[in-house]
């Protein structure tokens, strides 16, 4: 029952937090990292009920990453699969498929998940590696304060403020299969009150590692080209309120797996972002609207051939923080949104969908050391649709004309046992929807499967997701370490699949809601951080899906992975080198052809070796020496990642 | 069997005896000045900032001095500018109205007069003894060992008419 599927999965965000924050105010306080990502109130790290991982600025530059991705594969419990030279997916809890994501990723709160295709195209992201200030990632549903989509897990990336964090660097890096990229980023204070950033970068490289070189598969080879500019400009009013605005343009290139075919693509997005936070009589509030355009000139895979698909979402979000007493804070919430995707497959027609949603969160201190937070979500959903519809639509517009709607609940409780031991309970509740691409895009002949024809369903549902999740966390202080031990429970209760139907008194394949999963899953991690010395650390994880529903693809997932570092800092020198394993898996095997055909198979374990060296040559110059992976790899079957070195200069004033 | 009594009116004196706090570390004091940069009704300009000793304890004066030389030197900084002002107990009250104050070691039996001169002035006292903010008697108290504490009296807030953001309230400990 393979299908292809070039929007599955998902859509919807929520509610993404206040962005008002001056982290670096806060973190120089209290000597550790703060956020607001992980219940909706700021909060020091280490006092948050929900189990957070955190990648800090110095995290990146000592990784010798490049990209995010390749960062978040070293946490425990985060897969990471590649399509493509440029392209990957990005997984938290067990699930990961090629173009769906079930985690809802944000920059500065501002969704960087595409409704309309159910995914997260990394490199479409305006944001440098120096510009980031950390990066949040939340396990588990979050979609009492992210909305739908937020299922497995949330990664919040947070830039420096340019008032008070003024970034000042040009980044180049240049390596084998034919790398070359630049970044410059400048911040200018415009008075001790307001400060504005601004980025610039452009990457290439050449499209290698395709495993199948038929002429049919390379036609769909595509260099990774990437563009992006970006402003971000911050100024703080007499009264202390704070206005923020964020634009962003970004023209990507690249080569993705469409399920069961090369999906070669454009990607043009533009974003605005503003954003206005102040403490009031009645608590701080914060107001953000922001206004997100993915343009895709051009998508062709073999099956349906080239696309054009306009996709929009305008959010608008209110938020009132306030705290009553001593130990409670509340929030509450509104948000709206239309998001809207036009298509050359709905013939100019477009499919869209108004949200409207509301949630609470309430946070209590009931000891010293016990905390606990709650927070429910109420979304509305109302789909429609206008134009004529696909060519050889079953549907009418009025078909379209439905809602869903759903309650999203978090709850998390984290216990201070000691001064070296805390532990945190949590349970979520999260909604995933459709995308607008599942209810109503795609209309498709599939030769292959009895010259069926393959529809969309506008009669989907919301799925609910359900984890529960432990965690202790102790200080190791001979090691001078820290210890988490993770254990966490995940239930699926139905996906977006197919099923046969009659359609006109002829068999049709249907878009369908089908049963569900199970993950269970255990990670241990341990960690050694300092300036100067040994930096070390490890983790392992352990988990299992088991899909009711066989799609092909079933339960395949690596069930066991390890991820080791370890680094010495000397002077003006730092090395690392970074291991990583990952026990077999399934995969789709994409044979050229018209139709290509797909079948399943098996994805050999792999280990992935990388080390790096850095100097600092002088106190504004730093040079790089890394290579990604020493030895090709695999972790998706049509895509080698060969083996890739490069240097990176960065030069800061 | 008499050890146990023994060593608790031991402490029992200690606790009560003049002139034995802890002398402020300069991670506490880094913390304390930066407390400032969160006020609602944020202080602008150069700010007077009082360190409040008692000429006839040593030990206070020696940390008041300490402080002073730490604050005037940038080795605690936060975005308020303060202006350190070595500030004897016995004339407080004859000294200009202070916005800040930071209570030296050793004050512990004039707790009850600095937030009699804090009510009165409307004046942000912070102490690194964290007894004094538990007592009510000042409206911060700061600990900056193992971990950053930051504790705000309620009680004590409202009496000297003191408010914080409210991003801030939500990261402290109030009481």
């Amino acid at each position: 029952m393979l299908l292809l599927t070039l929007v599955p999965c998902c859509l919807w965000a929520g509610d993404a937090g206040a962005q008002g924050l001056d982290y670096g105010q806060y973190e120089t306080l209290f000597g550790e990292p703060v956020t607001i990502s992980a219940t909706g109130k700021p909060e020091r790290v280490s006092d948050t009920p929900v189990s957070m991982d955190l990648i800090t600025a110095e995290d990146i530059r000592r990784s010798g990453a490049r990209d995010i991705p390749t960062l978040l594969r070293r946490l425990a419990g985060l897969d990471v699969s590649h399509a493509s030279t440029s392209i990957s997916d990005v997984g938290i809890g067990g699930y990961i498929r090629p173009l769906t994501s079930r985690v809802m990723v944000l920059i500065n709160g501002r969704q960087v998940y595409y409704d309309g295709f159910g995914v997260v195209f990394w490199p479409t992201l305006p944001v440098e590696m120096p510009e980031i200030r950390q990066i949040e990632v939340l396990k588990g549903a979050q979609s009492a304060l992210y909305g739908f989509n937020a299922v497995d897990g949330v990664i919040n990336i947070v830039t420096f403020d340019p008032i008070s964090d003024p970034v000042n660097a040009v980044q180049t890096r240049f390596g084998n299969q034919a790398r070359r990229e630049v970044a410059a980023i400048t911040t200018q204070p415009l008075g001790e009150r307001a400060g504005v950033r601004i980025t610039a970068a452009g990457d290439h490289a050449h499209d290698v590692g395709m495993v199948d070189k038929s002429a049919a598969n390379v036609a769909y080879a595509k260099n990774p080209n990437r563009r992006s500019a970006s402003l971000d400009a911050a100024v703080i009013l007499p009264d202390d309120s704070k206005w923020r605005l964020e634009a962003s343009h970004t023209d990507v290139t690249g080569r993705a797996i469409a399920y069961n075919a090369f999906l070669d693509a454009r990607l043009v997005t533009d974003s605005v972002k503003g954003s206005y936070t102040a403490d009031t009589a009645i608590g701080r509030m914060d107001g953000t609207v922001y206004y997100t355009l993915v343009d895709v000139p051009w998508g062709e895979t073999q099956p349906v051939g080239s696309v054009h698909n306009y996709d929009s979402t305008l959010v608008g979000q209110l938020s009132d923080l306030f705290k009553i007493g001593p130990a409670d804070s509340f929030r509450v919430g509104l948000e709206a949104r239309r998001n809207a995707m036009t298509s050359s497959i709905l013939r100019g027609g477009t499919i869209g969908g108004d949200l409207t949603a509301a949630s609470l969160m309430w946070d209590r201190q009931w000891t010293p050391a016990i905390s606990m937070v709650n927070a429910i979500r109420y979304d509305y959903f109302q789909l429609d649709r206008s134009g004529p519809g696909t060519v050889r639509d079953i549907y009418t517009n009025e078909d379209f004309n439905r809602s869903i709607q759903g309650i999203s609940a978090n709850s998390a409780v984290i216990d201070k046992l000691t001064e070296n031991d805390s532990l945190r309970l949590s349970f979520g509740r999260g909604l995933k929807l459709p995308t607008l691409g599942n209810f109503g895009l795609l209309q498709h002949y599939v030769p292959q499967y009895s010259g069926r024809y393959f529809y969309e369903n506008p009669n989907l549902a919301a799925a609910a997701v359900y984890d529960y999740r432990i965690g202790w966390d102790h200080r190791v202080a001979p090691l001078d370490a820290t210890a988490r031990l993770s254990v966490f429970h995940d239930v699926t209760t139905k996906y977006v699949g197919t099923a046969n139907f009659l359609v006109n008194r002829t068999a049709a394949i249907v878009s369908s809601m089908v049963p569900g999963s199970v993950t269970n899953g255990v990670e241990f991690d341990l960690r050694h951080k300092t300036r100067e010395g040994w930096i070390w650390g490890g983790n392992y994880t352990f988990d299992r899906l088991h899909e009711h529903f066989d799609q092909g693809l079933h339960d395949s997932l690596p069930e066991h992975k390890i991820n080791l570092d370890v680094g010495y800092a000397w002077g003006e020198w730092d090395a690392e080198l970074y291991g990583s394993y990952a026990s077999a898996t399934k995969g789709v095997i994409i044979t050229p052809g018209l139709p290509p055909k797909t079948t399943v198979g098996r994805v050999k374990s792999r280990t992935i070796l990388s080390p790096h060296v850095g100097w600092q040559a002088m106190d504004n110059i730093r040079l790089e020496l890394a290579a990604e992976n020493l030895w090709p790899y695999q972790d998706t079957l049509p895509q080698r990642m060969e083996t890739s070195y490069y240097l990176t200069v960065t030069i800061t004033y | 069997m008499l050890r146990a009594p023994a060593v608790g009116m031991l402490f029992l004196i200690l606790a009560i005896m003049p002139g034995t706090g802890h002398a402020t570390t300069l991670n506490e004091l880094k913390v304390g000045v930066r407390v400032v940069d969160f006020l609602a009704n944020p202080l602008r300009g150069k700010i007077p900032f009082a360190l409040i000793y008692d000429a006839q304890i040593k030990v206070s004066f020696d940390d008041a001095q300490a402080i002073s030389n730490w604050v005037a030197s940038g080795a605690a900084t936060g975005k308020v500018e303060l202006a350190p002002v070595l500030v004897d107990i016995h004339q407080l009250d004859e000294n200009q109205i202070f916005r800040v104050g930071f209570i030296a070691a050793g004050m512990e039996s004039h707790y009850g007069r600095i937030f009699d001169y804090a009510r009165r002035n409307r004046t942000l006292i912070i102490s690194a003894d964290l007894s004094c903010v538990r007592a009510g008697k000042c409206t911060v108290g700061i600990a900056g060992a193992p971990r950053v504490e930051v504790i705000i009296s309620q009680q004590a807030a409202l009496s000297c008419g003191i408010e914080f953001t409210e991003a801030f309230r939500m990261m402290v400990t109030e009481n």
